[in-house]
């Protein structure tokens, strides 16, 4: 059922030079999510930095993970690249089965932010997927939450949004069971240059 | 070749707002600054790894500080990377046995399952202490600044700790 080649630290660093000498600007620890592999990825840091390999580590996760491998995180990663996706826990348990999200994914939004960000030796780019009737409750108030919290991050203000997996075959998914309007997301973009965010570059 | 399939990756720089907030990943990109990894590598930590887990994240905080004073003087130009030796325990051998620690009581993520991933079990991710990659390529869709993006750990499978119902 796992698709793929297993990996140790040295072999996920060897793939990461390669990468780089083909001109990789970064090395981007994607998934599914990182988090669950963070120990394999944390010794390929290691093997990176002993053979004095310099290139950017970006962290590219939905950002539910623990505070102790945010602190573990924290003085490695050159680059954050988390997905903040809903405004409220309901939308989040409804549709990530996944509890008490806003307090999680806020809380490590804003360690990076403020340990990292705010002193200046990581970027930040914040990707937020704006949901069909999902503004409300989940676009705009992040967007406050953003600029409000985490002021020197850029926003990715995302339209791919489509029903797929088990969207279209769930009633219970039903709202989310279309695309974003043209309408939506202009009234996203509008509210975030209200708020000032760094947007427009990375969307 | 990537230029001319996103030459935004290039132009995107000459936005002073852009560059001012990502000041330090273009130097590291133009290699003028030191990916952060290389100077938690020059920090040195106590060289017993056998010590208690509090312990060991006393010794973490302790090594954070260090490391950040050092990142400091390297960016100010007060301290040159090279000259400094590694230590024969470094911050990153730390980071290292902690992880492993964590893996054994699982809470990477914070549904914090506590299942030993060490000894091969599953947590709720559905993963043991195997990672996989099931692709390394440049990715040429992420935001300008960051393209091309060296995506050596895209393992699509890696199974995800938040039930996704949305694909991007």
């Amino acid at each position: 059922m796992i698709d793929g080649v297993e990996v140790d630290g040295e072999k996920l660093a060897s793939l990461a030079r390669h990468l780089k000498r083909e001109g990789a600007r970064n090395i981007n620890y994607v998934g599914g999510d990182p988090t669950p592999s963070a120990h394999v990825i944390l010794e390929a840091i290691r093997n990176l930095a002993r053979t004095e390999t310099n290139i950017t580590q970006l962290w590219n996760s939905n950002f539910y993970c623990s505070k102790e491998l945010m602190n573990l995180l924290l003085d490695v990663m050159d680059f954050w690249l988390p997905d903040f996706k809903y405004g409220t826990d309901e939308c989040a348990e409804r549709l990530s089965k996944v509890k008490r999200y806003f307090e999680v994914v806020s809380r490590n939004h804003k360690l990076a932010h403020d340990e990292t960000v705010v002193e200046g030796n990581s970027g930040m780019i914040i990707r937020h997927l704006v949901m069909p009737g999902h503004l409300d409750c989940c676009t705009k108030p992040i967007l406050d939450w953003i600029a409000e919290n985490t002021p020197l991050a850029l926003v990715n203000v995302m339209s791919q949004y489509h029903p797929d997996h088990l969207v279209p075959k769930n009633p219970e998914y039903k709202d989310i069971n279309r695309r974003v309007t043209a309408k939506e997301m202009k009234e996203a973009y509008e509210y975030a240059d209200k708020l000032g965010l760094l947007w427009r570059p990375v969307s | 070749m990537w230029r001319a399939i996103r030459p935004d990756s290039n132009s995107v720089w000459s936005n002073g707002q852009v560059l001012s907030r990502l000041r330090r990943y273009y130097d590291i990109l133009n290699d003028r600054k030191p990916a952060k990894m290389l100077v938690a590598n020059r920090v040195e930590v106590d060289s017993d790894l056998n010590a208690s887990t509090d312990k060991l994240w006393d010794q973490h905080r302790k090594a954070s500080g260090k490391f950040r004073v050092l990142l400091r003087e390297i960016d100010r130009g007060n301290v040159d990377l090279k000259e400094l030796d590694t230590p024969k325990t470094s911050y990153l051998d730390l980071k290292v046995e902690l992880a492993r620690r964590i893996l054994a009581s699982c809470h990477f993520c914070e549904r914090r399952c506590g299942i030993n991933r060490l000894e091969g079990k599953h947590g709720v991710c559905q993963l043991d202490a195997k990672a996989y990659v099931s692709s390394a390529f440049l990715h040429l869709g992420e935001e300008a600044p960051l393209v091309p993006s060296g995506t050596n750990a895209r393992a699509f499978l890696w199974r995800c700790n938040l039930l996704q119902h949305v694909h991007v």
